[in-house]
């Protein structure tokens, strides 16, 4: 069999169901790729090679007597290091939660296992999953960042470590990364998969999406986490579709909106040129295209997610911010302190803020299916010390609006562009009928040279 | 009864204070300018925001 790294989730469960490929080999091929590739990208917090291979045994011998946990039977996954695994410790990216060990898994995590899913190892995030950067970098190019805060899963999945891995977004930590790593990643809604287990950064902002190489990977692992969890009561009940038979639905006749504003102005010339490229084939597609006027209310959106994000942030590291400030690194400081200064009536009025976005936004979605823009302003920054802008996603965390990045590109120096799809609350299904349908006509395997 | 300075608590340095507030002034002032209805109800967790007509003018007539 060739690369087994090559292997897409869903390619892996269809070999594991069809007895093809044994769990155990999957791992193994994955763990030698991992020591091959890992010094030089360092997307790893911790592996867990031995709980991995013994896991693998243990669903190998259900595949030979033909016993399937579920659609990720044996396919191995990486955590964002903020997702809490049972008796794995979960520091999240932080000297203040180095060597914690959770009594519990998160939910996400207890699904992709009752799936069975392996959890291969734990991935870098920055500190506390905001602005400060841990050692990863970019397998297109390491001297520039893989993005963040979800940096390890993004870098993880492209450098073929592992077919799939989770993150987490509150302004543009799934989307950016996966956009500058060259892979497929989304947030869903806000409430489709519960937060439940995973540290926060700002409770009404925060979403758990999969980070993965096609859309079909994420419609699949979206199925398996979604849906409304007693432990998390911002999931609502709400039915979670046959997402993975939403891909190859086709996106004929579907309304997609080019917005007037905010998005090609700030946007580079190779990232507006990608951008550009990417609507003429979605026309060639037979989508309808329209241009829309983004509410006024878009613009200070901005001001009021960072509102929101900092206080929300400050609230919940109050205690040991107080106890120990000199292990926060400077710009995770710098947040908390910022949400400490914030008076509750600013808090408040940026929730309005957001509220009538919501509203506003909701409105535009009666004339667009999905809006389509640029995933970032331009690919991956030179550097190491930040993980780029999220301008382009951080809209869309506050709305909580479903939005998935689709690789359409590479600039002139090598590196990965995307394009981001937005679609109404709870309508992932024509997100990915969109999105699949331009991933097959823009027909790209990007790989990074590692 | 006592006074109580609880900038002391979470600000490790006058230099930390002032860049902290560096840094959200603007968002802060951006969202103290933005046009904002009054009665218009914060609802923290986006997904449970309805449309107006599905809650009606609160507004008094």
């Amino acid at each position: 069999m060739s690369d087994l790294a090559e292997l897409t989730v869903t390619a892996a469960s269809e070999l594991i169901a069809r007895k093809e490929l044994s769990p155990v080999e999957l791992v193994q091929a994955l763990l030698d790729r991992i020591e091959r590739v890992e010094p030089k990208v360092l997307a790893w917090a911790r592996l867990l090679p031995e709980a991995a291979l013994a896991e693998a045994r243990r669903l190998e011998a259900l595949q030979a007597k033909g016993e399937f946990c579920g659609p990720l039977h044996g396919v191995p996954i990486g955590l964002k290091d903020i997702i809490f695994t049972a008796g794995v410790e979960t520091a999240a990216g932080s000297k203040v939660l180095a060597g914690f060990v959770p009594e519990y898994d998160a939910t996400v995590t207890a699904r992709l296992k009752a799936a069975g899913a392996i959890i291969l190892g734990k991935t870098v995030t920055t500190e506390f999953a905001m602005f400060e950067p841990g050692p990863t970098r970019n397998p297109w190019n390491p001297e520039h960042t893989p993005g963040g805060s979800s940096s390890g899963s993004a870098a993880a999945v492209a450098a073929r470590m592992c077919p799939a891995a989770f993150g987490s977004q509150t302004a543009g930590s799934i989307l950016r990364p996966a956009s500058y790593c060259g892979i497929v990643g989304l947030k869903p809604t806000y409430g489709r998969v519960s937060r439940h287990g995973v540290v926060p950064v700002s409770w009404t902002l925060d979403h758990v999406g999969p980070m993965v190489r096609t859309v079909a990977d994420a419609a699949l692992l979206l199925k398996v986490v979604a849906g409304p969890d007693p432990n998390d009561p911002t999931t609502l009940p709400v039915p979670v579709d046959d997402y993975p038979a939403a891909v190859g639905q086709g996106a004929a006749g579907l309304r997609v909106g080019i917005p007037d504003r905010f998005f090609t102005e700030a946007a580079d010339d190779e990232s507006r040129r990608a951008y550009e490229a990417a609507v003429t084939r979605l026309k060639e597609l037979g989508l309808m295209l329209r241009p829309v006027r983004l509410p006024g209310v878009f613009e200070p959106l901005r001001d009021a997610h960072r509102t929101i994000m900092y206080a929300e942030a400050a609230a919940f590291h109050k205690k040991w911010f107080a106890e120990r400030p000199d292990d926060y690194r400077p710009r995770t400081r710098r947040i908390i302190q910022a949400g400490m200064l914030t008076p509750a009536p600013l808090y408040l009025r940026a929730q309005q803020l957001r509220t009538e976005a919501v509203r506003a936004m909701g409105r535009l979605f009666e004339e667009v299916d999905v809006l389509v823009t640029p995933t970032t302003p331009g690919p991956a920054p030179r550097g190491l010390d930040w993980t780029g802008d999220p301008a382009f996603n951080q809209p869309f965390s506050a709305v909580g609006f479903p939005a998935i990045t689709v690789p359409a590109g590479l600039s002139g120096s090598g590196l990965p562009l995307g394009v981001q799809f937005v679609a109404r609350p709870f309508d992932e299904a024509t997100l990915f009928r969109v999105a699949a349908a331009f991933e097959a006509a823009v027909g790209l395997r990007l790989k990074p040279p590692v | 009864m006592g006074e109580v300075n609880w900038l002391e608590k979470i600000a490790v340095s006058d230099e930390a204070l002032a860049d902290a507030w560096e840094l959200v002034k603007g968002h802060l002032e951006g969202v103290e300018q933005a046009e904002v209805d009054p009665w218009l109800e914060p609802i923290f967790y986006p997904n449970l925001v309805k449309p107006p007509e599905a809650e009606g003018d609160v507004r008094p007539r």
